[in-house]
């Protein structure tokens, strides 16, 4: 295991052990070297004071060489019970007097430490000498209780220092700890906690500790921020979505306006070209059949008073059906050419001031016979419209065009409300049946040309984009209001004042439900 | 430290005996309160005792009566015979106190543990100490020359105090032993010849 893997807290209490057993060693060493030389010290001068004192004491006997009394007094070392033995030479050296303790079991050489000393009056003669052998067991024994003291300080101390660790523990590892695992939770993604244990003090931990629960609240709150941006993200992306779906769609739909006009001016082009042929070529048939027909009655009125009954009679009666027939169909034919001539008319022509009420009013006449028992029609005219400046022929045929529709769509009687108002700088007029109305399908059809759901002969599917080219020219718009088997509403919408522009951004169709 | 304590000891009985004899001279009839020389002399006799041992005598012993014999000194056998009562009444060990007028070649002082010889017997103690040579009494005198005649302790007076010297060879050969702090303590003393070197 290296140094560094090791937690701050074992580190710790590892140092405060080492240097406090370090310290514990080297004051216990120090300490028990002075106390033993101390003692030792002591022990010689008190020993060297003993043989002084006893030496002196002895003085008298060893001049008067009274051994007796000598014995008498180096008895008196009975009470000391490390001395051993007291030996008192003569001043020739002979053993004068002496004094043997009497336990001496178990003394061995090496623990006996002798002091000796002369014995010299106070005139300076030299009377004797006095050796004290003494016992340093009790020393040795005083030694070992010192070793013993300074091993429980030790140990004592060791613990102290073990418990004090302890406490550094709690009071640095334990904060750290709790940071650590504050930080292991930031590292992990939780932002939830608010509180660090160990932030209540000023100290470096609790500064520490507070400086992270803050940067953990700005990270919590920079966090729940990016997480309410990416939650209202894609809402807003598809809020985005949706409005480039918008643009994208209105700029299909203003394509498909311009392909559509396209068309109609290409359509418009060959379709001129065409009636003009056909026009030339039906005024041959259409010169032709008054002739045929009059040839025809003056053979039958010759025929009639020689072979009235010759199957060439009954001949003359199919070819008076058959020259109807072809009147009927020159008659229709014109009337297509007359309607794509009209279709494909330029929109030049002069603007004139025109009262819609008058134009709307001539043209009911007009139509009277059609609607005749069939349908009622309603007139709603507000008398505040205002005079709209307007191509008269084309508007008039638009009007026309719509009425015919609203009254082929009324099957066996009906109404058809006539209305207008002004708003906004505008002209309204609004024409409403209850006849049949037009399918949901057909709805998106029904101003391209040719589109027709009535039978041939009866419908061209001109009418309504004719109308609604006419209306462009007027830069106008056309709104369609339908429900099947409710009826339809058509409204015209001409701005009143003339338009100068070419083209009008609102000059397409209208919103069609 | 035996000898000490005796030592001890006897000043406090000394101390003690001397102030008794104060009050008792002052209840006597007035006088200077001046411990008497003959008091002093007494005490030392009686002093003597602890420091003397005796050929026959065991240490264990001590309660043993003493017996000090006083020679031609009335005074001071009065005094010694006063000690005697009170340190019988204090229960200490008591001494025996025999009183001889004067010499008479009859006299037997083989019972005395101690015979002091007084001033009146000048003319009799060279005959007395002869006669008592090797014999273990201890002779105590207060004549000059006492121990050049063969006398163990002569007493004397030295500016104004009691002093002795000691015949430690005349106590050697009397087979008395003679404590080395007495002899520290003594004027002089006279040495036995050294031993063979
Ligand atoms: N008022 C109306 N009620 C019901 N259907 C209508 C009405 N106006 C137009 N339509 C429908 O629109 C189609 C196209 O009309 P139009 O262009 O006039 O051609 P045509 O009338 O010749 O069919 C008609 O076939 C019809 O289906
Ligand atoms: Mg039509």
């Amino acid at each position: 295991m290296f140094w560094r893997d090791v937690s701050i807290k074992h580190k710790l209490t590892l140092i405060l052990m080492l240097t406090s057993s370090l310290t514990v060693l080297v004051a216990c060493l120090a300490f028990y070297g002075l106390v033993v030389n101390h003692f030792q010290k002591v022990y010689k001068r008190d020993m060297n004071n003993l043989a002084l004192i006893v030496g002196s004491n002895c003085k008298a006997a060893l001049m008067f060489d009274v051994p007796e009394d000598a014995g008498v007094v180096l008895a008196t070392l009975k009470g000391r019970k490390s001395v051993r033995q007291v030996i008192l030479y003569d001043k020739q050296g002979h053993v004068f007097a002496s004094y043997k303790a009497s336990a001496l079991k178990g003394t061995s050489v090496k623990e006996i430490c002798s002091f000796s000393r002369k014995i010299i009056l106070d005139d300076g003669t030299y009377v004797g000498r006095i050796v004290i052998e003494d016992d340093m067991r009790d020393m040795a024994r005083g030694r070992r209780q010192i070793l013993l003291i300074l091993l429980l300080v030790g140990v004592g101390s060791l613990f102290s220092a073990f418990w004090l660790s302890a406490i550094l523990r709690n009071v640095v590892s334990k904060p750290l700890l709790s940071l650590t695992e504050m930080v292991k939770r930031i590292a992990a993604g939780d932002f939830q906690f608010k509180k660090c244990s160990s932030m209540r003090g000023r100290d470096e931990m609790g500064v520490l500790c507070s400086a992270f629960v803050e940067m953990n609240k700005r990270l919590r709150d920079s966090h729940e921020r990016l997480e309410e941006y990416n939650r209202t993200l894609e809402g807003r992306v598809a809020a985005r979505t949706e409005e480039l779906q918008n643009a994208m769609d209105d700029l299909r739909k203003s394509q498909a306006q311009l392909v559509q006009s396209e068309k109609m001016a290409a359509l418009g082009q060959l379709v001129a070209g065409v009636a003009h042929d056909i026009n030339n070529n039906i005024s041959f048939i259409a010169g032709a059949l008054p002739n045929i027909k009059r040839m025809t009655n003056e053979l039958v009125v010759e025929m009639a008073e020689n072979h009235k009954a010759s199957p060439a009679w009954q001949m003359h009666l199919d070819i008076v059906s058959l020259l109807a027939n072809a009147e009927e169909g020159v008659r229709r034919t014109k009337k297509i050419v007359q309607d794509l001539n009209a279709f494909s008319r330029s929109s030049h022509g002069q603007l004139v001031p025109v009262d819609i009420h008058a134009e709307l009013n001539n043209i009911i006449n007009l139509l009277r016979y059609e609607c005749r028992d069939k349908a009622e029609i309603i007139r709603d005219f507000d008398p505040d419209l205002p005079v709209v400046y307007c191509q008269r022929d084309h508007m008039g045929q638009a009007y026309m065009n719509i009425l015919l529709n609203a009254i082929q769509a009324i099957e066996k009687r009906g109404t058809i409300r006539l209305k207008t108002w002004p708003a906004g700088g505008k002209a309204y007029i609004s024409f409403q049946d209850n006849g049949s109305g037009i399918e949901p399908e057909a709805l998106e059809y029904i101003f391209d040309p040719f589109f027709s759901t009535k039978p041939v002969g009866q419908g061209t599917g001109l009418g309504l984009s004719i109308t609604y080219n006419i209306v462009k020219n007027h830069h106008g718009k056309i709104e369609v209001h339908s429900a099947p088997g409710r009826g339809t509403e058509i409204v015209i919408i001409l701005p009143v004042e003339p338009c100068k522009k070419a083209d009008e951004e609102d000059g397409g169709v209208g919103g069609m439900e | 430290m035996k000898m000490r304590l005796h030592l001890r000891m006897a000043l406090v009985i000394l101390a003690l005996i001397a102030s008794s004899m104060v009050v008792s001279s002052a209840a006597a009839g007035g006088g200077e309160p001046v411990i008497k020389q003959v008091q002093v002399k007494a005490v030392y006799l009686y002093n003597f005792l602890h420091f003397v041992t005796w050929p026959d005598q065991e240490e264990k012993e001590e309660k043993v009566v003493k017996v000090i014999g006083v020679l031609g000194d009335q005074e001071l056998g009065r005094s010694l015979t006063e000690l005697a009562r009170r340190l019988r009444q204090r229960g200490r060990t008591t001494i025996k106190v025999i009183l001889y007028n004067s010499y008479r070649p009859d006299l037997d002082f083989s019972a005395c543990h101690i015979l002091f010889i007084g001033r009146s017997q000048a003319d009799n103690f060279k005959m007395i100490v002869a006669r008592l040579k090797g014999r273990p009494i201890l002779t105590v005198a207060d004549v000059r020359h006492f121990l050049s005649a063969g006398g163990m302790i002569e007493l004397v007076k030295m500016e104004g105090r009691i002093r002795y010297q000691v015949n430690l060879s005349a106590a050697r050969t009397a087979g008395l032993r003679l404590s080395s702090q007495l002899l520290e303590s003594a004027l002089t003393v006279i040495k036995p010849m050294p031993k063979e070197d």
